[in-house]
């Protein structure tokens, strides 16, 4: 018993020796993790001032080096040896002497004066006192009075001017007696303050305390710690490459718009800005954390939380080019997206659609648009043939009973007709927009279709009334009127149909048959499920929405006009911060990562993927899209943005103003609706940048140049529209891309009697002038005329200006051709663009050459000799 | 017996309790090992869209806006604009760019071809651009030949 009792002590003995070590250990543990564990960025901030500190000692040793090699000992010496020689002289008995007499005197000199302008005050009060009592009583005695001390005070400011004199030149004496001595120690202090400063920058850097450093957006309340690891981000100097010690990377751009101090870094990057644990806790890479760390171009997505308008904006290229694939694709047909509620229609009217193309063809695009060419921007749908049938038989009901097809593979064109249609195919340039087996299509972002197979897609009646005028067919389309005649319409009609066929088409209708009405109903369920009316206009649904999910619990199927506006697709203006919660990731939930960004790749990759039932097409986008696009939606968040971040867009500017929108007025806006100019040129924000900006062409271009170049374009950048941003590969042949041939000044503009070369050239010059530039350039009267010309042309061959520009025969393909500027352009904005090209156009080629205003004014002299004579 | 349960008890509670320890030991080495490489590593695996350094990616983009059209766009010197004389440099070529100091080329660059003695057919873009552009234009341009 006695023995078990000893045993059970030992027990506890060695069980209490082992939880007191363990509470020991654990102690230990929990003061060494609190101080070094959870602060991982002491070791940063020590390691950021060792660097630091290395960098400023090399700058010491290389500031002493060359403080050495200059001779900066020898002559630190010298001026030390000066300074003791001027210090001794001036000790000297004689100049003590001299320099305490003056000194004395000054003294004197100086209390006299202080007695003076006592005196003066004294007399001013009493002169003060009199006029008062003048002004009151107006007796005579007063004004005596006041004569007398004016007297006075005259006397006294002479004598105080003669002091100031007396004194102002012992000063001098006394300073000349110092000056010598002042003037080396001076220069000694300047010697050494520069090492001196160095000196003090490292002992500055060694005081630096290592702590928590936050940014505290007090509007948001929001904390970012993101500096106590990333310590050097916004150094005016790089410390290190390496994170996280590298500077914010182009921060002329970011930070310098973006004070660190006022927006913080979790605003643009995300990340859980509070945390400093560790470095996946900080940057959000950790589960239950749903803004994860934003990096590289992603960040740029960011932009999109207070910019309006990002076109132009300097540092968010990659984000402007992957908005424009929301336009491209027409997104915001089926969904709600901010800032894209009055963007025009993706695809073609579809009511007459039975009168345009033929069934079979119908058919076979509603099945895979892909099929009939690459480039097609409609997605898949995955319907049946069955379905497809029934859509198209819905559509062709529209405008007639039939199904229908034309052949025209049996007939012989008209070989004269389809001659002069060839000419007027390449006159009119329309390969410039028009893809035809993969060639022309230069100007990308309108979208035009590939015309290759168009033989077996269109009847001819249709494409002469199409080509006649489009507008009639489908108003607000992007294809220009052409002034052609109808012999013209003709024959490029029938050049089109023979040259650009399907050979592989099965045309089964050239027989109509009549369409079964059950299908058509079946037809018209379809189109309002998947919703087709989002892209194109379609009658009688002109007005359709999908009814909201709220409602369709309640039993209504479709709604009709303003009743109910809801698109078809999932609401995305805050897509980017959604819940993950709140994203359905169906079957998928295991099989791909759980986080934003992913779900919304996936979706896009594969639209019905999540689960069952789902309606979204396919696109068909590449990888490099399929990112694009997900960093744009990725930054349509409802966050928390402070009002004093956002720039709004001129648009609502302008809405907020109460000003109305820019707009064509008058003639010009027939004209533009009948040739859309803005396809490819901007005016006043309104358009495309695939041509010059004509926002300033009434200052800018000369009339008579005007009228010709509409009556017959002329190539003027022969190389600039071919650059690879274009998206050309650099091995193509080298096409004279430049405006088609409208045949403009042929007719007149509807209402009016005016040809539409007026209408433009008016509109040109009372509108679109800027004051910026100049009707005349200054003048130099120093010179003669032919003298100026002969300087700018010495300037135009030293600064190498042939190297892009063309004058005759000799000088570059780069920039514009010169051989005409001087009927082209007036010299006021000559003058101006040599000042700043890049006003006219941000992201122009032309280098800033840093002219002087002379060498203006001598270049533009000699530009604007410059003619070619009309033959 | 019962000493034999007793000493099994004790291990088990030893195990136990070494468990924890390396638990915790094993807590504190993550929180605590943080060096460059990994984070490095970590902001990259965040959500990137490219893994090329901003330096390089706004190189190329500048690269290809201004100076492809004569140099090309991998740098060979063999552009769209074709036949000029002199040629425009040829960054690909080894022995060239080895000869070329990055000091030179950004005088280059800056002050136009002239500037360093040669022809004027390159023009100066110093003026055009901040000094950090110019500079990710040139770690672009010392790229080209490695690959």
């Amino acid at each position: 018993m006695a023995n078990e009792n000893k045993n059970n002590s030992s027990y506890r003995v060695y069980l209490f020796v082992f939880f007191s070590a363990l509470l020991l250990a654990l102690s230990l543990w929990v003061v060494w993790d609190d101080e070094f564990g959870l602060r991982p960025w002491k070791k940063y901030q020590e390691e950021f001032k060792t660097l630091k500190h290395d960098q400023l000692e090399k700058d010491y040793r290389k500031a002493v080096v060359e403080f050495q090699r200059s001779g900066g000992h020898a002559r630190l010496a010298d001026l030390e040896a000066q300074l003791a020689k001027a210090e001794s002289a001036f000790q000297s008995k004689a100049t003590q002497e001299k320099f305490k007499q003056l000194t004395s005197q000054f003294d004197t000199l100086h209390e006299q004066l202080v007695l003076n302008q006592k005196e003066l005050q004294n007399a001013r009060g009493l002169f003060l006192e009199s006029e008062y009592y003048f002004t009151k009583t107006q007796k005579q005695e007063y004004k005596a009075r006041m004569d007398e001390l004016q007297r006075q005070i005259d006397a006294i400011v002479l004598r105080g001017a003669a002091l100031q004199k007396k004194e102002d030149s012992l000063k001098s004496s006394l300073s000349e007696l110092t000056a010598g001595k002042e003037r080396i120690a001076a220069e000694i202090e300047r010697m050494q303050g520069g090492l001196e400063d160095l000196k003090e920058k490292i002992a500055n850097n060694k005081k630096v305390p290592v702590e928590i450093k936050q940014i505290h957006i007090k509007d948001i309340d929001k904390a970012d710690r993101c500096q106590t690891c990333h310590i050097g981000i916004d150094g005016k100097r790089p410390v290190s490459a390496l994170q996280p010690f590298a500077r914010h990377p182009a921060s002329f751009i970011y930070l310098d718009h973006h004070d660190p101090a006022k927006f913080g870094c979790t605003f643009c990057h995300r990340g859980q800005g509070r945390a400093t644990t560790s470095v996946e806790k900080a940057h959000g890479t950790v589960k239950h954390w749903d803004e994860p760390l934003l990096a590289g171009d992603m960040t740029q997505t960011s932009c999109l939380n207070c910019h309006g308008d990002l076109k132009g904006l300097r540092g968010a290229e990659e984000i402007v080019n992957s908005t424009e694939l929301l336009k491209k694709y027409g997104c915001y047909s089926c969904h709600k997206i901010p800032g894209y509620e009055t963007v025009g229609d993706v695809g073609p009217v579809l009511t007459e659609v039975g009168s345009k193309v033929n069934y079979s063809w119908a058919v076979k695009w509603l099945l895979d648009p892909k099929l009939y060419f690459s480039t097609a921007r409609m997605p898949k749908f995955f319907f049946t043939q069955d379905q497809a049938e029934s859509i198209a038989d819905y559509l062709f009901s529209m405008s007639g009973t039939t199904r229908h097809d034309v052949d025209y593979s049996k007939q012989t064109p008209d070989a004269k007709l389809v001659e002069q249609g060839k000419a007027l195919w390449s006159q009119a340039r329309c390969n410039l927009c028009h893809t035809t087996g993969g060639r022309g299509g230069n100007h990308v972002k309108v979208y035009a279709p590939d015309l290759s197979k168009v033989g077996s897609k269109v009847n001819k009646e249709w494409l002469f009334r199409w080509i006649k005028n489009p507008n009639a067919y489908f108003p607000g389309t992007k294809m220009p009127r052409f002034r052609f005649t109808d012999e013209d319409i003709k024959s490029l009609v029938e050049y089109i149909t023979s040259e650009y066929k399907d050979e592989e088409a099965e045309l089964k209708y050239v027989q109509p048959v009549e369409i079964q009405v059950a299908s058509i109903k079946k037809g018209k369920d379809l189109v309002q499920k998947y919703g087709c009316y989002g892209c194109h206009k379609l009658q009688g649904m002109e007005e359709m929405v999908q009814i909201a999910p709220s409602l369709k619990r309640q039993g209504v199927s479709f709604l009709r006009g303003d009743e109910m506006r809801e698109k078809i697709g999932t609401e995305l203006s805050s897509i980017g911060s959604k819940p993950l919660e709140m994203l359905d990731f169906g079957k998928l939930k295991k099989s791909i990562p759980n986080d934003r960004l992913s779900y919304i790749k996936q979706k896009l990759r594969d639209p019905r993927g999540y689960r069952l039932g789902l309606r979204m097409p396919d696109f068909r986008l590449s990888e490099s899209e399929i990112n694009e696009l997900s960093a744009v939606l990725y930054g349509f968040t409802d966050s928390n943005v402070p009002a004093r971040f956002m720039v709004p867009s001129r648009q609502e500017l302008d809405r907020m103003a109460g000003v109305q929108t820019y707009k064509f007025t008058g003639d010009f806006a027939k004209v533009i609706a009948d040739v859309k100019c803005t396809n490819c040129h901007s005016i006043r924000g309104i358009g495309a940048d695939y041509a010059p900006d004509l926002s300033y062409a009434g200052s800018k271009l000369q009339e008579g140049w005007i009228r010709s170049f509409l009556a017959n374009p002329d190539v003027i950048r022969p190389l600039l529209q071919q650059m690879p941003k274009l998206g050309l590969t650099s091995g193509k042949p080298l096409a004279k891309i430049t405006m088609p041939r409208f045949n403009l000044g042929q007719q007149k503009v509807e209402d009016t009697n005016r040809t539409d070369v007026d209408a433009v050239i008016n509109f040109f010059q009372q509108e679109l002038v800027s004051n910026d530039i100049p009707k005349k350039i200054p003048g130099i009267t120093t010179l003669t005329m032919p003298e100026q010309i002969t300087k700018g042309k010495s300037i135009y061959d030293e600064k190498g200006c042939k190297a892009c520009h063309q004058i005759g025969t000799e000088g570059g393909a780069l920039g514009p051709n010169l051989s005409n500027v001087g009927n082209r352009l007036n010299p006021g904005f000559i003058f101006k663009h040599l000042e700043n090209a890049r006003k006219f156009k941000p992201d122009i080629v032309e280098p800033d050459y840093g002219f002087t205003e002379r060498e203006r004014i001598y270049l533009t002299n000699f530009l604007m000799t410059l003619k070619l004579n009309k033959k | 017996m019962q000493k034999t349960i007793k000493i099994r008890k004790f291990a088990v509670v030893a195990a136990l309790s070494l468990l924890v320890i390396a638990g915790c030991g094993k807590k504190s080495g993550t929180s605590g090992k943080t060096d460059l490489k990994k984070t490095v590593t970590a902001a990259d695996s965040a959500v990137t869209a490219t893994k090329l350094p901003f330096a390089l990616k706004e190189g190329k983009r500048l690269f290809s806006h201004y100076c492809a059209v004569c140099h090309a766009e991998n740098g060979d010197g063999s552009g769209q604009y074709y036949g000029l004389t002199p040629s425009p440099a040829n960054f690909t070529d080894k022995a060239f760019m080895k000869t070329l100091s990055n000091e030179k080329l950004f005088k280059a660059i800056m002050g136009g071809s002239a500037s360093v003695g040669k022809s004027n057919m390159c023009p100066p873009w110093g003026k055009s651009f901040h000094r950090e552009e110019l500079e990710f234009i040139v770690t672009y341009i010392r790229t080209l030949a490695v690959n």
